[in-house]
């Protein structure tokens, strides 16, 4: 029986898919609905699952003592307080951190004195009451430096929509000095840019070429997807394993590849050396045999393989071949002796034996068709006239399968190639009286 | 044919230049445009097998051109795109791709000839498939695009198209529609001619796979009429001399037209959810009549045997019913991630299940293990005879770990597979040693990857399989030297022990590739590379790489 959906295998892949379904209807909801159950919980919610991207929000240098937790003790303070500029930002590259005049307003500092004492009670005025180090000399102190991000982003419209600094930020009550961990992970920006509360397309936030597909290589690295969104980290196997992912949803991978991407592998002019690598023509017979990785993914095999398979001269096929298959007995053949059991008369000699050529063919079929052009076979395995050994070519069952009426109802034409009157070119047709 | 497609191509050159002159001559304020030219030089040599004297070595001198074209923002429906650090403004998003190549093979593999019973031949004529190599032009794509019509419902797309679709990818000449609707899907559908060898500027690659076109022959009259004979074709000669219109007449089921549409349900919009259903049919019509010689005893008309209208008008080469989804479960507060996914494939023209692949990736971390079982049983093209040999599919088992500290250095894996290949034959032993039996192949594979600083990369990739097909025991190590911000250099070495049912490939292989990349200014870079092989067959086997890259994405 040619359907094979019963295979041990397939029963695999039919209880994953069921548990893809129970998750999707666990999980699922229509985007926009997924509300948080509080507004400062979001930002811990994510940040559980690892640091932000040091390829979006660059190390950071913050020679500082500050502490939140310990202003906002003292008093609950606005967080506009200090970062005045940060309602009214309509970009990432806008320095929204305080500046010394904006601490002035309570720390009495003096650049001349930068050990001032101030009456007890008093914001210390000292500069390394926030700074790690100060040259005595100089007055001079560590500078900060904190990269400007690889995104686009507009606080002024997000805080027009009423959302808090503590959903992205997350409470800064509980914390020190804010670094990278108090930025917002792109998980938590998902929450609300879905494609339906708000714009879901990436070149939202990330930067984008004109085109709108994504940059992804800057000084800090190159951006590639973690694996918090569909599973699609680009680990050390992704080359190999990218399929998966692929076949979801192509427009995803759109989102930074353009098409040209694909083809310059898939459909290329030059081998990736990191799949074919050194001495690839010598080493691929193995891939080949077993046809993994699948070669037809970037070849056709009846063209591209055919066609270096016959100018080498490694196919049987009389054009210039100098190997004339396995009944020569000469020193330099591809198949083993028994490979095919007809003699040159067409007449079949003896029982198929275990070198013959069909288990070969039943394990990976392709192979045979990397070097034999499909007319190759007809020459045996065919019912008109004229033809080699005319032996049957079908797999078991084969007359009145549900494989042979889908052929035959759909590619009829196919089977004139052996079968050249209308009876026999029949599913229903059966041999002899 | 031949002088068809010549005179196509002739006129598409032309047509784009042309075109780049228009388009080079509007301000540059009226769109975006990128341009990417990559000029590819590869020089290397392959075996030719003889029996009875030296194998000949052939020279593979190749060249290729490549041309994208992207022009973005036409007509402005957003307004003029500032720069990219600006929010792109909403609204329909209209756009033009193409890329286009022009490749051709210069060495003796493609130009040289070859000695068939007594007779000199050119390889192109004996070997139709070289024909890929020889001053080849394909335009992989090219189209127009218009998104986000209709506030957002609406995608269109009109031209050669290459699309993936679920499990596979195929190339048309058509129109694309996609209806985003409000309730969580998209709809789409397209129709036009899918894209085959003998398509104008067709690329061979994504034609279904199955038939070949080296029998195509032509009938060379004798001294007497009747007494001619049946000869590879010659391309130099255009049909002179025999009873059709050209070279092609007897090899012409693929350069029927082939008709393809279909359609698709997506999910859009579902948090965590992407699934995908689809359906595809190309089918062709069967070539008329060509002719009267006789074939067999009986009289023939066509391609097919038609004495009594048993040849059908038309047949189908693919018809699919594919099916894919995958959904993500947070778990663990967060700190991992589920990925469950499934896809399979029916192929109506079969009647069987042919591809199917499941999967759970979980992720936690650092770590992520993936498992996966892909069953694929092979199928061709509705035309090809080895859709009647095929009888067994197989079934790969997979899991892969991955490991990747959060702001680490380093990443490692490794890869575990086993695929079973169904036969009548399982389990059986070969006394003579002489073939595979296995039914089963599987490997293992370990590497780590670390990179200092951004500067240098270390790579090491181990591997090890055995089953059917061979043995292969080895490694490649890698390596990446970033100098300054316009020079690289880059090596890799690979050590290999095979151990292939084909005993004259068994043993060791020794490659080691170096290479460089030099930018000479924004947008124009150099790349070099050089291999060298020391295996069995080849003592001295060396290639040599050429890459110009240069690209143009000026910001408006």
């Amino acid at each position: 029986m040619s359907f094979r959906i019963s295979h041990t295998s397939l029963r695999v892949v039919v209880v994953v898919a069921c548990a893809a379904l129970v998750a999707l209807a666990l999980t699922s909801q229509p985007a926009g609905l997924a509300a948080p159950s509080g507004e400062t919980t979001l930002h811990a919610r994510y940040a559980v699952a690892g640091p932000v991207s040091k390829v979006v929000f660059g190390a950071q240098t913050m020679p500082l003592k500050f502490s939140h937790r310990k202003h906002l003790e003292r008093s609950p303070l606005a967080c506009t307080y200090c970062h005045d500029r940060a309602d009214d930002s309509v970009s990432a590259v806008d320095n929204l951190l305080p500046t010394e005049a904006d601490c002035a307003t309570c720390h009495a500092i003096d650049r001349s004195k930068h050990d001032k004492k101030v009456a007890p009670g008093k914001a210390p005025a000292r500069c390394l009451a926030c700074h790690t180090r100060v040259d005595p000399a100089t007055g001079f102190v560590p500078r900060m430096h904190i990269p400007v991000p690889n995104l686009k982003f507009n606080h002024k419209a997000h805080v027009a929509r009423n959302i808090a600094c503590t959903t992205c930020h997350g409470d800064m009550r509980t914390v020190d000095l804010a670094t990278r961990k108090q930025l917002p992970k792109m998980a938590l920006c998902l929450t609300c840019h879905n494609g339906r509360k708000t714009s879901g397309a990436c070149s939202t936030c990330h930067l984008a070429a004109p085109g709108g597909v994504l940059r992804t290589a800057f000084v800090q690295g190159k951006l590639a997807p973690s694996g918090s969104l569909r599973g699609s980290a680009h680990d050390a196997t992704f080359a190999v394993s990218h399929r998966a992912i692929a076949q979801s949803n192509s427009r995803f991978c759109a989102n930074c590849h353009r098409k040209s991407f694909c083809a310059n592998c898939h459909n290329g002019v030059r081998k990736p050396m990191r799949i074919h690598a050194n001495d690839y023509v010598a080493t691929h017979v193995i891939d080949a045999k077993r046809n993994s990785p699948n070669c037809s993914g970037c070849h056709r095999i009846q063209s591209f393989c055919v066609g270096c398979h016959s100018r080498s001269g490694v196919v049987a096929d009389g054009r210039g071949s100098e190997f004339m298959g396995p009944s020569t007995g000469m020193l330099r053949r591809y198949h083993p002796v028994g490979w095919v059991i007809a003699d040159e008369n067409g007449v079949i000699r003896g029982k198929r034996g275990l070198t013959h050529y069909s288990w070969a063919a039943q394990r990976n079929i392709r192979q045979c068709a990397a070097c034999h052009r499909d007319e190759f076979c007809t020459k045996c395995h065919s019912n008109r006239p004229g033809a080699f050994a005319r032996v049957n070519p079908h797999p078991r069952n084969w007359r009145n399968s549900r494989r042979c009426r889908a052929l035959e109802r759909r590619a009829g034409r196919m089977c004139l190639r052996c079968h050249i009157t209308p009876g026999e070119a029949r599913c229903n047709y059966m041999a002899g009286p | 044919m031949d002088s068809f497609r010549r005179c196509v191509r002739t006129s598409v050159c032309c047509a784009a230049v042309a075109a780049s002159l228009l388009v080079g001559a509007r301000p540059a304020a009226a769109y975006d445009f990128e341009v990417r030219a990559q000029t590819i030089g590869q020089g290397y040599s392959l075996r030719s097998f003889r029996l009875l004297s030296a194998d000949l070595v052939l020279a593979r001198r190749r060249f290729a051109q490549i041309l994208q074209l992207n022009l973005w923002n036409l007509g402005q429906p957003r307004g003029p795109h500032k720069k990219y650090t600006n929010p792109l403004h909403p609204g329909p998003k209209l756009y033009f791709s193409s890329y286009l190549r022009v490749q051709h093979d210069f060495g003796g593999w493609t130009q040289g000839h070859i000695v068939d019973n007594g007779k000199l031949f050119d390889a192109v004529d004996l070997v139709p498939e070289l024909g890929r190599s020889n001053l080849e032009l394909d335009v992989l794509y090219g189209y127009f695009a218009a998104e986000g019509l209709l506030g957002g419902k609406l995608d269109l797309y009109i031209g050669r198209q290459l699309s993936v679709d679920t499990m596979d990818w195929f190339s048309m000449d058509g129109i694309t529609v996609r209806v985003n609707t409000p309730a969580y899907v998209s709809v789409e559908a397209f129709g036009g001619l899918r894209v085959r060898g003998s398509s104008p500027l067709g690329s061979v690659t994504n034609e279904p796979d199955g038939t070949a076109g080296a029998l195509c022959a032509e009938y060379v009259e004798g001294a007497t009429p009747g007494t001619g004979s049946w000869r590879p074709i010659d391309r130099d000669i255009p049909g002179s001399g025999n009873p059709f219109t050209n070279d092609f007449d007897f090899c012409p089921q693929r350069e029927q037209l082939m008709p393809t549409f279909g359609g698709a349900v997506e999910t859009s919009g579902l948090d965590k959810v992407w699934a995908r259903l689809a359906y595809r049919r190309s089918q062709s019509p069967s070539p008329g009549v060509i002719g009267d010689p006789f074939r067999y005893e009986y009289e023939d008309l066509g391609y097919y045997p038609n004495e009594v209208g048993q040849a059908p008008d038309w047949g189908v080469n693919e018809e699919r019913v594919s099916a894919s989804v995958r959904t993500q479960v947070d778990v663990a507060g967060g700190r991992g991630e589920l990925v469950p996914y499934a896809a399979a494939r029916y192929s109506l023209l079969h009647g069987l299940f042919d591809q199917a692949h499941s999967g759970l990736q979980a992720r936690y971390g650092a770590h992520s293990v993936e498992g996966e079982v892909y069953y694929s049983f092979p199928t061709f093209d509705g035309d090809s005879i080895y859709n009647v040999f095929s009888s067994e599919p197989f079934t790969d088992y997979r899991i892969t770990y991955e490991l990747h500290p959060a702001g680490a250095d380093w990443r490692a894996y490794s890869r575990g597979w086993l695929r079973k290949f169904r036969s009548e034959d399982a389990g059986s032993d070969d006394a003579t040693g002489m073939v595979d039996t296995n039914e089963y192949a599987g490997g293992l594979q370990f590497g780590a990857r670390y990179v200092a600083r951004r500067r240098l990369l270390g790579r090491l990739d181990l591997f090890w399989d055995d089953g059917y097909g061979g043995r292969r025991l080895g490694g490649y190590g890698e390596t990446q030297w970033n100098v300054n911000k316009r020079l690289g250099v880059a090596a890799r070495l690979s050590i290999i022990k095979m151990d292939a049912e084909t005993r004259d490939l068994a043993g060791m292989t020794y490659g080691v590739q170096l290479g460089t990349s030099y930018q000479v200014q924004t947008g124009v870079v150099l790349h070099l590379a050089g291999e060298s092989n020391l295996n069995r067959f080849n003592r001295n086997d060396y290639r040599v790489f050429a890459i110009l890259d240069l690209a143009f994405n000026p910001e408006s």
